[in-house]
């Protein structure tokens, strides 16, 4: 039983990072730099 | 007992590994951006704000979602806390542990499905699982931190197989192609060898290399989904066939929620004992060898 409230309490604390990094802008710095194409993936070089 | 097993060697021949039906959706969902195939252009939209829980290419044009990784490495670079991409690694974590990397992975996949080219086997030892915390925390941490580049993205072989050869390959204007130097041949040895080994080494990639299943391992210890081992059912010990259908190698019978255990749930499918069982958090009776 310690052990399920353990991982619901640190899930919550995960789960508001989330929350709170959506609210600095994470999902939409995620989503600008998600949107072009990533070269260093690609493996070319400018 | 005897019926039990009869029962279970009937559904092994009837089933069809449930984890790779899986990986085939998730694969299909994952690289679900059409379009692509005639335009070239890469997905630009609002689902490219999640992330998807497994090592994927963001610059692959079909790609729908963003991989986790990249964008970890992208806030290390701009030297800002990964709220976001931490949070969820550690949801997901907390959730099912390494689940995702069996269910999900369509690199996992190709591993899978390369490990069945008939060759010479090996057994990978198990001091270099550990590596792979070493390139997460050097390559896509440190490193990344102080050099403000995305290295592990730099020699991540997903990306050359899922963006870099598909969008060098259909360059009609030849500006792409005019980019690739030292880095994309590095990469493409980087691929050669991982495709070479995972054909003699299961699941050689994630074992050795992959950051994101260093993240998940940590996690398997405690998470909701867990595995039970009866002891009093794994009488034979000797029997190890939970072990030789492991694709990663676990002795499913001293633990079987070690941290290379990715959550496939073979060895609760074919335990002739049925000693393995998925459970949701409760305490795993080990049975000590």
């Amino acid at each position: 039983m310690k052990k399920l409230i353990f991982v619901i309490l640190l899930t919550a604390v995960f789960v508001a990072s989330i929350v709170y990094g959506g609210r600095l802008g994470d999902f939409e710095e995620i989503e600008s730099v998600g949107s072009v194409m990533c070269l260093s993936c690609m493996g070319l070089q400018q | 007992m005897n019926d039990r097993r009869k029962k279970q060697r009937i559904k092994k021949k009837q089933r069809v590994k449930t984890h790779r039906i899986g990986q085939i959706i998730a694969s299909v969902i994952q690289f679900g951006h059409i379009p692509a195939l005639w335009t070239g252009f890469i997905y630009q939209g609002a689902l490219k704000q999640g992330c998807v829980p497994i090592l994927t290419c963001w610059g692959c044009p079909l790609s729908l979602f963003s991989c986790p990784m990249g964008g970890l490495q992208h806030f290390f670079n701009l030297h800002l806390f990964p709220f976001y991409i931490l949070g969820f690694f550690g949801a997901v974590g907390m959730l099912v542990g390494r689940m995702a990397c069996a269910w999900v992975c369509p690199f996992g996949m190709l591993q899978d499905l390369l490990n069945k080219i008939k060759s010479v086997k090996l057994r990978l030892p198990e001091w270099m699982t550990y590596f792979k915390y070493a390139v997460l925390i050097g390559v896509a941490g440190i490193i990344a931190w102080f050099t403000m580049e995305p290295w592990f993205c730099k020699l991540c072989p997903a990306g050359i197989l899922e963006a870099g050869i598909p969008l060098v390959s259909v360059d009609k204007t030849g500006d792409i192609r005019a980019l690739v130097g030292w880095l994309f041949w590095t990469k493409i040895v980087i691929l050669a060898g991982v495709v070479v080994f995972s054909i003699m080494i299961k699941r050689f990639f994630c074992r050795v290399f992959c950051p994101i299943g260093a993240i998940y391992s940590v996690f398997n210890r405690f998470s909701l989904v867990h595995f039970e081992l009866t002891s009093e059912r794994c009488r034979n010990t000797d029997c190890r066939h939970c072990e030789k259908i492991c694709p990663m190698d676990i002795n499913v019978y001293k633990n079987p929620n070690q941290k290379e255990c990715i959550r496939c749930l073979e060895c609760v499918y074919n335990c002739p004992n049925v000693a393995v069982k998925l459970k949701f958090r409760k305490k795993a009776k080990l049975l000590n060898t």
